[in-house]
């Protein structure tokens, strides 16, 4: 059985930063067979230690790509360096810095299958609901996800 | 650019900024301002009113990386307002609670920022590619300290079991127990820690310096015991205030603190270390005698080894606590509020925290008082700054700012995580 997992990131505080954690909190609720489903709220270091040994990994996260807030981005394996700027945290890393890492120290196993989804974030002010227009996205985004990964979980797609 | 600014908002509100300002006239530094933005303190007005009860998950929230410090500082400071002590294994599971938060910040530091430094790469990744058992190793044993914090706590971040007398559940002693293997393994990557860490080249800035900690008579220090110095301070953490002074600068957010007729001092790992080395564990004393470093060391760049001797310690210590654990009839000490005055200062993994509250007779907060360890260390930092800048000042100005953030790097101040986190502004006159 491949090793199947969603890893939902995101802050539940802060706005529209908590979309990537409730469209994997969505999933999780709904069960999703063979499908491992976790909810990632502390650093990147501790991503780095979740991604390992799994044949296929979704991230799932807000994003700012300068798009219209709500609009969804799916990004393969080869995109991500291209796309991901510095997160700067005081005590960590970000999801970039976690997958570049990832790649250093086990170059001789990365994940044969990677995908990031994101969700184009209005506001991550602390405090407020998400916006309406990720509120509005979101289903789509994890409808999408569930697609994914329910093919591969049943071998419809291969790895 | 819209996804700028918001971007900048974010860490504004949550993470801190570091600039350096350096005015140098005739090649001599004349004037130097460390610039810390820190989350303004807020919290200690909005904790006015709030109850006793609300307070350690309320607290909790100042920092994402030492939430357990803020909940131990905070509860200890309620216990001794009400009158309630403490002991047997309620006791031992805040200290290994402690234990987890300690590892967890501490690997962080060691291997994700400082290791960078000390080897001269930009960032923990490239290093990843020439260090990569070095790097998985310090992954393994932080991710002990997470599991820790979680087992007692529900959650890394922000965890929720702590409260005034103890925690709202303990483990059962079966839950504890699988964690001794894994506590057997991290024994030998602590010890590789500290010989790796023993084997940078590790610059001196030896000085004369005051190092400020807890002391306590049978342990380690963690959350009880005098605030003693190396210069002969000794008192109890009741008297904080009247020994410590909080100073506004007009550059910086953060309060300074000084010792009242001294100046700036030194908390966090190196100062415990220097203060408590008889306490360490054996087998961490034996580790520090063999990485070939003296403490009491007065050098500011030792930091990286007295944080990986902490960590062995720690690492002993949970073993210990693990072994003689009994589940305790009841998760908590009952708490009857009144209306008095409790401050503690417990040993935050970057130094003494702490924490003073007025309660009325309903245990709710009539004023709150929070002194972090990175304000405390502020003025310690630019005078650390101001003998070590002139050695490199020299460099070209991106290597002067790297050995500038190598140094402030030492006390893992609030602001050190994101790789450059500094702005040199160097004005010559």
């Amino acid at each position: 059985m491949p090793r199947i997992l969603i890893i939902g990131c995101g802050n539940l505080l802060a706005g529209d930063d908590a979309a990537g954690l409730l469209a994997a909190r969505a999933l999780k609720n709904e069960g999703v067979a063979g499908v491992e489903i976790v909810e990632a709220h502390a650093g990147g270091s501790a991503l780095v230690d979740i991604i390992d040994g799994a044949d296929a990994v979704f991230i799932v996260d807000a994003m700012v790509t300068g798009a219209p807030p709500g609009t969804i981005h799916r990004f393969e394996r080869d995109d991500l360096p291209a796309i991901f700027s510095t997160t700067a945290s005081s005590h960590d890393f970000g999801v970039a810095e976690a997958l570049a890492l990832y790649r250093a120290l086990w170059r001789h196993r990365t994940v044969p299958r990677l995908a990031v989804f994101g969700i184009e974030l209005e506001s991550v002010e602390f405090g407020r609901p998400l916006s309406d227009a990720v509120v509005q996205a979101l289903p789509g985004l994890v409808a999408m996800l569930r697609e994914e990964v329910v093919a591969l979980a049943r071998g419809d797609t291969e790895m | 650019m819209p996804q700028r600014r918001i971007k900048v908002d974010y860490l504004a509100r949550v993470e801190g900024e570091g600039a350096l300002d350096i005015r140098l006239s005739d090649g001599k530094v004349a004037e130097l301002k460390l610039k810390i933005w820190e989350p303004p303190r807020l919290f200690e007005a909005f904790l006015t009113g709030r109850s006793y009860l609300e307070l350690p998950d309320m607290v909790s929230r100042i920092c994402g990386i030492c939430p357990v410090a803020y909940q131990m500082s905070a509860t200890h400071a309620t216990e001794r307002a009400f009158g309630v002590t403490v002991g047997g294994a309620i006791r031992k599971l805040r200290r290994l609670f402690y234990i987890g938060e300690w590892i967890e910040s501490h690997l962080l530091h060691i291997y994700m920022l400082a290791a960078p430094d000390f080897l001269g790469y930009g960032s923990v990744i490239p290093m990843a590619k020439d260090y990569p058992e070095a790097v998985k190793r310090g992954l393994r044993l932080k991710r002990l300290g997470n599991d820790i914090v979680v087992l007692l706590a529900g959650r890394e971040i922000n965890p929720v079991s702590a409260r005034a007398g103890g925690f709202y559940r303990v483990p059962a002693r079966d839950d504890l127990l699988p964690l001794l293997d894994r506590l057997q393994e991290a024994k030998d990557d602590a010890a590789r820690t500290v010989e790796w860490v023993a084997s940078f080249d590790i610059p001196d800035l030896s000085r004369d310096i005051e190092f400020v900690s807890l002391r306590h008579p049978d342990e380690y220090p963690m959350s009880e015991g005098r605030l003693v110095s190396s210069k002969g301070l000794d008192v109890v953490p009741e008297d904080f205030e009247s020994h410590f002074a909080e100073e506004q600068v007009p550059y910086s957010t953060a309060l300074r603190s000084t010792i009242r007729g001294r100046g700036a001092y030194f908390v966090g790992p190196l100062a415990r270390v220097n203060l408590n080395l008889d306490k360490l564990s054996p087998d961490a004393q034996a580790a520090a005698r063999r990485a070939g470093i003296q403490f009491p060391n007065a050098n500011p760049f030792t930091s990286i080894i007295a944080r990986a001797l902490e960590v062995l310690h720690a690492v002993d210590e949970a073993m210990e606590i693990i072994q003689s654990y009994a589940q305790p009839a009841a998760p908590f000490v009952e708490t009857r509020p009144r209306a008095a005055r409790g401050a503690a200062i417990t040993e935050a993994p970057r130094g003494i925290l702490y924490h003073r509250y007025d309660f009325d007779a309903d245990g709710l907060i009539r004023k709150a008082v929070i002194i972090p360890p990175t304000a405390q260390n502020q003025r310690q930092i630019e005078e650390d700054l101001l003998e070590y800048v002139p050695r490199v000042i020299d460099l070209p100005i991106d290597q002067a700012t790297l050995k500038c953030e190598m140094a402030i790097r030492n006390y893992d101040p609030c602001i050190s995580c994101s790789t450059h986190f500094l702005k040199l502004n160097i004005q010559y006159s």
